[in-house]
């Protein structure tokens, strides 16, 4: 939505008033199809707390937000991915692997939650690390080479497991997992924080700007003199790391270190990223869009479970809605 | 005397901003090979692209055996008897040479079952009249650039075309391989086939042509029989007079150009594309490099920046090694390339002025990595001021700005960056004549604050109104070096058209 600047269009045209109520009308159409996703999330709202008198509790409004924060974890990476003119199959993967390493890595140098936190998120940054370079340097299509290595990472999680969920011995996970702070669950307060760095850093620092550049014209932006390569593996790390942070968010959530957490999980977040207004292909958007995005698909899914709809018809919706937002969006583009 | 095939009359044909096509009308014998020859520009291209139904006209008529023709597709137009075959070769790689001569109409035994024996038989009787030594189920993309026209010609004959139009049918065959290709226009001619052949080898059009139709600026300026014209005389029609006021803006003074050397290339080559290039380039001066396209000049530059790998060969930036492994280490050093494409290579046309601007000096708009808004949109303020950019804003989007203003943005993004050597590959490309003349001001003044600038276009008066110092390149090689008084249009064609020795 970093384009949605209608001001600077209405203050140059005041000399040209013929066309002014002109120009002032097409403002306002863009920038209501800028904004034309708060306005589906506010009906959304609206709709909800009509169907189900107990969506606007505190219970059930902090229950959404739990529900979504590692999911939305995620999706901040992949924003980063996305906008950049890429896609990361392998989030799904790479957290399972975290999500396995807690118990693994605890059973050999012992309860020290910062060394475990550090190991996992080193590890997955790891991962992120190969799949950027098998992009940049080697080369391969995006799609390709995150979906072998979401192949390998969640193969890794299953040979460390032997294939079965790993009870966590420290409850001191669970307790923080479950736990709240000034009211608000633990895990959200994660969330947001990524949320807030995420988009500063994707705003405010040399590197976001460059990642928009990247995303908007690849060639162009290489013979700016950028280092695109660096700049690509640097997207992938981002996705794989903070992949790593869902899988611990999710061990700490089950308090257990369970292989198969990740299965499917990269539909989710992609559709939290598309469904936001970021566009596949990069170039638009920003971890704020993902946040309205995760939102979206966080309340519905509170929706269907209040109305005690089956996870069946969820899964189609959800696939359908990733289609329609993806159609919405290339309809926007071919009437520009 | 027998009617002529086809009648051109008084055609025109507008594109925004550009009368392509001016009152053009020209006659073509059956049964003759005509070369259509002009600069870029002079408007040959729109002509064959109405002939063959790609474009289509304002006004006037065509009259082509005799009837109007009519032609809205490239389909139709075959149908009617008019092949094209385009200087990028449109064959699908994938396919063997049967299939690709016949596709869109396999000669099938019913049901949609292809009747293989069919196709290879035609396949062979057209191979055979082509004289192109190959199976018919060969696949295209194994085959080498030569072998792949005549496949073309193949399927023009398939369509029994009475009319080829060839577009620069030899530019990537070598003497042997044209040889073969002018046997075989040649038998064409015997069994009635008519030919228009559009090159800028002057040499080759002397050797194969009947008559000879010479374009400029949207008009066709006459038309000489073959043995009765000269190389100079042709030259001459092509290149009319220049219009010297209109580079008054980008002439240096006699000194120009006589500072130190900045940019030492030595022994530079890029595959088969730039071949042992060695030149200086001094302080203040605008060093024009002419050639026609495919001439190797865009790729010079590319390697010279580093955008594409060197096979060998240094660069030198005053005096130091500029190592060639990526762009950015030009960049940092100093050197800046304002590329040929601008939509796809020069801009970010989704971004505004302010992010474009800044983007390759982003180290004067940041602190400790972060990105200071204000100094970026005062940047970007003042090179719209400097350079007379048309826009409502620094936050205007480039995509909503005219070609000529889009090019504005993309040089303040390399003054931005304060270059010492600046690369411009066709910087006036499709923008319009004020826009132009704005930018050869630039160019010179920039020199005057002594930068090093090469400068590269597809406009032959316009490397001449504007350089100090020309080199002409053909054939990935530097061919000549001129300068003042040697330097004339007529010349530099002459030499930029001449065949390989």
């Amino acid at each position: 939505m970093e384009n949605g600047k209608p001001a600077t269009g209405v203050k140059s045209l005041s000399a040209n008033g013929e066309k002014l109520s002109q120009r002032a009308l097409t403002a306002f159409k863009r920038s209501f199809s800028q904004y034309a996703l708060w306005w589906v999330f506010g009906g959304l709202l609206i709709l909800a707390s009509i169907l189900s008198p107990r969506f606007l509790t505190y219970r059930n409004i902090t229950n959404v937000f739990r529900q979504f924060s590692i999911m939305g974890v995620l999706a901040v990476g992949m924003t980063y991915v996305i906008l950049s003119g890429g896609i990361d199959l392998s989030v799904g993967g790479v957290m399972a692997f975290s999500c396995v390493l807690v118990p693994v890595v605890g059973g050999v140098i012992g309860d020290s939650i910062p060394a475990i936190t550090v190991a996992c998120l080193v590890s997955g940054a790891l991962l992120g690390l190969a799949t950027g370079l098998f992009i940049s340097i080697g080369r391969l299509q995006p799609f390709i080479a995150t979906l072998g290595m979401s192949a390998v990472a969640e193969g890794l999680a299953f040979i460390l497991s032997n294939g079965r969920p790993i009870i966590l011995e420290d409850l001191r996970w669970s307790r923080f997992g479950n736990g709240y702070s000034l009211g608000i669950p633990n895990l959200a307060l994660l969330f947001i924080g990524v949320i807030v760095v995420g988009q500063v850093i994707l705003k405010r620092t040399v590197f976001g700007t460059y990642v928009y550049a990247l995303g908007n014209n690849e060639e162009a932006t290489r013979l700016s003199g950028v280092r695109t390569r660096t700049l690509k593996t640097t997207t992938y790390v981002i996705s794989a790391f903070l992949a790593a942070l869902g899988g611990l968010m999710m061990t700490a959530r089950i308090g257990v270190g369970d292989p198969g957490v990740g299965t499917g999980y990269a539909l989710d977040v992609i559709a939290a990223v598309v469904v936001g207004g970021t566009r596949l292909g990069g170039g638009f958007g920003s971890v704020l869009n993902t946040l309205l995005g995760a939102s979206i698909i966080g309340v519905l899914n509170n929706v269907f479970n209040l109305l005690n709809i089956s996870p069946y018809p969820q899964m189609v919706f959800k696939g359908l809605i990733i289609i329609a937002a993806v159609l919405f969006e290339e309809m926007r583009k071919r009437r520009e | 005397m027998t009617r002529p095939l086809l009648e051109i009359q008084h055609v025109f044909k507008a594109f925004p901003g550009v009368q392509a096509l001016d009152d053009v009308s020209l006659d073509v014998s059956a049964g003759t090979i005509h070369a259509l020859v002009g600069e870029n520009g002079a408007g040959k291209s729109t002509l064959m692209k109405i002939l063959a139904g790609i474009y289509r006209r304002d006004r006037g008529d065509i009259l082509f055996d005799g009837y109007s023709l009519a032609a809205t597709s490239a389909r139709e137009a075959r149908m009617a008897g008019i092949s094209i075959i385009h200087q990028e070769l449109n064959l699908p790689l994938n396919l063997g040479i049967h299939q690709s001569i016949f596709l869109g109409r396999i000669p099938t035994r019913g049901f949609g079952i292809v009747d293989w024996k069919a196709l290879d038989r035609q396949t062979a009787d057209l191979l055979r009249l082509v004289q192109l030594d190959a199976k018919p189920r060969t696949t295209v993309g194994s085959l080498n650039v030569a072998s792949r026209q005549l496949v073309e010609i193949a399927k023009a004959l398939s369509f029994e075309s009475k009319l080829l139009i060839m577009d620069e049918p030899t530019s990537a065959l070598n003497r042997q391989e044209t040889a073969t290709l002018f046997r075989i226009i040649r038998n064409l001619k015997k069994n009635g086939v008519t030919v228009i052949y559009i090159s800028h080898r002057l040499e080759e059009i002397f050797e194969i042509a009947d008559e000879i139709t010479v374009m400029r600026d949207g008009r066709v300026v006459g038309t000489k029989r073959a043995a009765e014209t000269s190389h100079e005389e042709i030259v001459q029609m092509m290149t009319g007079k220049s219009l010297v006021d209109f580079f008054a803006k980008g002439r240096g003074t006699a000194s120009a150009g006589s500072g130190e050397v900045i940019l030492r290339v030595r022994n530079l080559s890029q595959k088969r594309l730039v071949n042992n290039v060695s030149f200086d380039l001094h302080k203040g001066e605008v060093l024009g490099i002419a050639g026609l396209l495919g001439s190797g000049r865009t790729e010079l530059v590319k390697a010279i920046f580093g955008a594409d790998k060197r096979t060998t060969g240094d660069v030198f930036l005053e005096g130091t090694r500029v190592d060639a492994s990526d762009p950015s280490v030009s960049v940092e050093s100093g050197i800046a390339l304002l590329p040929e494409d601008r939509k796809n290579e020069g801009a970010h046309l989704d971004m505004t002025i302010r992010e474009n601007v800044s983007l390759s000096a982003i180290e004067r708009v940041s602190r400790n990595g972060f990105v200071l808004r204000k100094r970026q949109t005062e940047l970007a303020k003042e090179m719209a001021k400097k350079l007379r950019l048309k826009a409502t804003g620094p936050e205007q989007l480039v995509r909503d700005l005219s070609g000529g203003n889009q090019q504005k943005v993309v040089i303040s993004k390399w003054l931005a960056a304060r270059p010492k050597v600046l690369l411009l590959d066709d910087p006036t490309r499709g923008i319009d004549v004020g826009a132009k003349s704005e930018i050869y001001g630039i160019i010179r003044e920039l020199a005057n604050q002594g930068l090093g600038v090469i400068f590269i276009s597809s406009e032959m008066p316009e490397v001449l109104g504007v350089s100090d110092r020309i080199l002409v390149m053909r054939d990935g090689e530097i061919i000549e070096e001129l300068r003042g008084d040697e330097i004339s249009e007529e010349r530099v064609m002459l030499l930029a058209t001449s065949n390989k020795t």
